[in-house]
């Protein structure tokens, strides 16, 4: 797994490629916090990313969580890998209606089938 | 990318027979003995599974099942034990060292494969 | 693999006569050092491997005699039973025993009473000892997984609801449970709801536990082991729950399926309670449920998901239970479209008689009949309806050998092979197809090297299509090739004398000329058309189908034949007319217009038997000479003008009665060979009228003048 955050003012944009799996789950997590601290909108590049297990989708799930905790936003920005999608649907992540905490209707998962 | 399997085992058939299995499915795989042997032979190297025997000189499987998963770099690789019947406490005994499933002895080549399947996807 | 099975047999054979050995050597130090625990595992783990590999390659005798051998050796290792001399004098015999199973064609020959005493003595030295440690029992039910797999035994259909909430430390184990979720899927028809409730905030989180848990809807025959199968492996550490939803219709035949609230109810996810509140509030539920925040946003995504699935595969199972058809001899239809025309007959005569009389009652017990003897006649028409695409197919095969023949790169392609047309039709509309999609080949499409000069594709392509244009299909040829030349038609028609050499024609009507008998173009006769007996018989084959042709054909872009045709046969829709008092029906197809032909109109044209009708000249047919039907010539005679391959003719008859639903029936076997009739129907009042062979009596007459000259 490697990645990358740039940052310009409140918008920071973490690109991430590689392999997400459990093993790279903690390393992702302490990422992840660290970049929703520091911004206010936080967007996650996953076009580069080649493998993504269930753990790191439970990771982002939280990840969404956790910015609406704090009243900011996350998104996944451009299209997604075949990765992604796939195990989206593998997972059976895929949404109609967000959680209890989406309350600004940006949960991650939306769309689909 | 070819997905690497170890197949740790004393007895020299069961080895070749679950090797070649293996082989003749497309896996790459390596060989060790006992458990001793698999883990100098692991060392680092990545592998995507594990097959070990139970019954073992120098460090039984039950033990390799616990030093492998003490190791950072192993701490999710599934492990298949191979037991026989009689064995259901061993069984357990692995279960709880993290051991992801197991094979009861006698099995047949497809029975291995349907279990490195289910185990690897 | 029986090659490879051997070489691992051969491999065991020397692997355990290496262990004998070594066994045989462990022994003995192991009566000098009775305590040495590292011996005794030696000894047991030879006995292990020689009765765990055995078993794997076969030698099951040598594998159920060493298992004694091992049970002893348990203990000896537990330390419930000591090493005794009498132990080792047992073991070493036992060792020699597996040594002589193992290779039988050594000189010592296998004892089988002796093999029976070893197994004694060791069972009776265990049982001694043994009395509270547990049997050596095989594990309950929990076999090998794959082992089951493959004894599963096909059941029906049926959908199961699966919550599998797994561990948290299931990653530790090394499990990824999307391959679970992946076997699942593979067992059938599959809907996964993934529930991450449960997923904390990231500051809570441990990357390396698994906090979600999953709603699985399956459909499948592979019955519930399956399911529990995927989960072997896992289900004394998680939470698995299976219910059967739906067991393939056997109780439940309703598509409908349960509510929403029944469902979530079922699962535990909602208490009756907070339903009957929720229910109170006249709203859709699920919103409702996750407004008030009573439920999980997830859970209601699943139920949903359930109720979708369900629907879906009863849905699915109605309409396969509906497609399922049963096979009928065409005779027994053929017989019910007969007894149907019949009853369309019938029905005609009552109905006049309701209609003559004065009854109400009876009058609309007719109509009655009437509404439903035409739902029967229909219905019954739709049974014979079956898809050209079977006679499609066997024109590729055509195709393909016919443009090998002539070397040729030729392409069919089809379009429309779902196009439902009469039996009847299709059967025969075979020859007519086969000719025309020949001369296509022969004569259309040119060889490799020309097309490529010509700057086309080097293949070719024929296209056949089928499709419904009201009460006809249009079965249409088209080909890529040369297409028709109108200039070497023109030329050619005129040597033959069938045009006049300055006479003024469309392309159209030039390219109808090929139709004609005794015409053909190819400048080589080939095997595969050219004889100039082609095309005059397709048409004359469309004639007796009622049908149509017309081609269009641009000049090095290719020809387009369509040919229309009726959808039935057995019952046309028919004009009726009379002369004198017999009755005769025109298809109404073909019909165009009714005008009158009065005395004055007959003098007019001195004889000759022309009409003017709005300045264009239109030759008739006198129907009453033809026939020879005698009596006197009403005032006013009718034409029925027929426009007939682009041309029209006129037939007088005395009256034009009007319409008539015609059910055709064929003439006995006496009048069968009459020309100008095609067949015969009976009207209501039960006399019968004649069906006019259109076609035929217009080549008659054509035939009769010609004569005459």
């Amino acid at each position: 797994m490697d990645f990358n955050v740039e940052q310009s003012g409140a918008v920071g944009v973490m690109t991430i490629g590689g392999e997400l799996t459990v093993q790279h789950a903690d390393e992702l997590k302490a990422a992840l916090m660290r970049s929703l601290d520091a911004v206010d909108h936080l967007i996650l590049n996953l076009d580069k990313v080649t493998e993504i297990d269930l753990s790191c989708l439970q990771l982002l799930c939280s990840a969404h969580r956790t910015s609406t905790e704090l009243k900011k936003q996350l998104t996944i920005t451009g299209n997604q890998s075949d990765a992604l999608k796939q195990v989206i649907e593998t997972a059976g992540y895929s949404r109609h209606v967000g959680c209890a905490f989406d309350c600004n209707k940006s949960c991650l998962w939306l769309g689909g089938n | 990318m070819g997905k690497t399997i170890m197949t740790v085992d004393d007895s020299t058939s069961v080895r070749q027979m679950v090797s070649f299995t293996l082989k003749e499915a497309g896996y790459d795989v390596m060989e060790a003995v006992d458990g001793k042997d698999a883990l100098s032979k692991l060392n680092g190297t990545s592998v995507n599974m594990i097959i070990t025997d139970l019954n073992m000189p120098n460090l039984d499987g039950i033990g390799l099942i616990r030093q492998v998963r003490a190791n950072q770099a192993y701490k999710f690789v599934p492990i298949v034990m191979l037991t026989t019947e009689s064995q259901d406490t061993k069984k357990q005994e692995g279960k709880a060292a993290g051991a992801t499933g197991w094979i009861v002895k006698p099995f047949k080549p497809d029975q291995l494969l349907a279990v490195v399947k289910k185990v690897l996807g | 693999m029986s090659g490879a099975a051997d070489k691992h047999r051969e491999t065991f054979r020397e692997e355990a006569n290496e262990l004998l050995t070594e066994l045989e050597t462990a022994l003995l130090e192991l009566e000098e050092t009775p305590d040495d625990t590292e011996l005794i595992g030696r000894v047991f783990r030879a006995m292990h491997t020689i009765k765990g590999s055995g078993a794997m390659f076969g030698f099951d005798d040598i594998a159920a005699f060493t298992h004694e051998v091992e049970t002893a050796f348990d203990l000896v290792r537990n330390g419930k039973t000591a090493v005794t001399k009498g132990l080792i004098d047992l073991t070493l015999s036992a060792r020699d025993q597996i040594r002589a199973m193992l290779n039988p064609s050594d000189t010592e020959t296998v004892d089988v009473v002796k093999a029976g005493e070893l197994v004694a003595a060791f069972r009776e030295l265990v049982t001694g000892k043994k009395k509270d440690a547990c049997p050596s029992a095989p594990a309950s039910g929990k076999g090998s997984p794959s082992a089951q797999v493959s004894a599963g035994v096909k059941s029906e259909k049926a959908t199961y609801r699966v919550r599998f909430h797994p561990a948290r430390d299931i990653f530790m184990c090394g499990t990824n449970p999307l391959c679970l979720l992946n076997e699942m899927r593979g067992l059938g028809n599959c809907r996964i709801v993934a529930q991450l409730e449960a997923v904390p905030p990231l500051e809570d989180l441990n990357p390396g536990e698994c906090y979600t848990y999953w709603d699985i809807i399956l459909t499948t025959d592979q019955g519930i082991n399956a399911i529990k199968d995927v989960f072997i492996f896992v289900e004394d550490s998680s939470d698995l729950k299976i219910d059967v939803i739906d067991d393939g219709g056997r109780l439940d035949t309703e598509s409908d399926y349960k509510r929403l609230g029944e469902i979530l109810t079922e699962r535990g996810d909602l208490t009756t309670d907070d339903l009957q509140k929720t229910l109170s509030a006249q709203k859709r539920i699920g919103e409702l449920l996750i407004e008030t925040g009573t439920i999980e946003p997830g859970h209601v995504e699943s139920a949903l998901a359930e109720q979708k699935h369900v629907k879906e595969i009863r849905k699915e199972r109605q309409s396969t239970e509906s497609i399922s058809s049963i096979r009928v001899p065409s005779e027994k239809l053929d017989k019910l479209v007969d007894l149907v025309g019949e009853l369309v007959t019938v029905q005609a005569r009552l109905s006049q008689t309701a209609a003559a009389g004065n009854d109400s009652t009876l009058l609309s017990i007719s109509e009655e009949i009437e509404r439903l003897t035409w739902e029967l006649r229909d219905n019954t028409m739709n049974i014979r309806m079956i898809p050209i695409g079977t006679t499609f197919s066997k024109f590729k095969r055509l195709v393909r050998d016919l443009s090998g023949e002539l070397g040729k790169e030729i392409e069919m392609t089809t379009d429309g092979a779902e196009t439902e047309l009469d039996k009847t039709v299709i059967e025969k509309l075979n020859d007519p197809l086969v000719h025309l999609i020949r001369n296509s080949i022969d004569h259309g499409i040119e060889m490799p090297g020309e097309r490529e000069a010509a700057g086309k594709p080097k293949q070719g392509t024929v296209h056949l299509s089928a499709v419904h244009s009201g009460t006809s299909v249009l079965i249409r040829i088209k080909d890529d090739g040369k297409g028709l030349d109108a200039e070497t038609i023109r030329a050619k028609a005129a040597e033959r004398g069938l045009i006049a050499s300055d006479a003024e024609l469309s392309d159209r009507e030039l390219f109808e000329l090929i139709l004609l008998p005794g015409f053909s173009t190819a400048k080589n006769i080939t095997n595969v058309s050219g004889r100039g007996v082609g095309m005059d018989v397709v048409k004359q084959a469309l004639g007796a189908l009622r049908g149509h042709i017309e081609i269009a054909s641009t000049k090095g872009e290719g020809t387009t034949i369509t040919l229309r045709l009726p959808l039935t046969l057995a019952i046309i829709e028919g004009l009726l007319v009379k002369i004198a008092d017999d009755c005769f029906v025109f298809p109404l197809s073909v019909v165009e217009e009714c005008v009158e032909l009065t005395r004055k109109d007959v003098t007019d044209s001195h004889g000759r038997n022309l009409a003017n009708v709005r300045g264009q000249i239109i030759p008739y047919i006198r129907l009453r000479e033809r026939f020879a039907i005698g009596g006197d010539l009403p005032e006013i005679e009718q034409i029925v003008i027929i426009g007939s391959d682009g041309c029209r003719t006129g037939f007088v008859v005395d009256n034009v009665i009007g319409e008539h639903q015609t059910v055709i029936k064929s003439l006995g076997r006496f009048y069968r060979d009459t020309e100008g009739l095609s067949g015969a129907t009976i009207l209501g009042d039960g006399t019968v009228a004649l069906i006019l062979d259109i076609n035929k009596l217009v080549r008659n007459a054509e035939l009769d003048e010609q004569a005459a000259l």
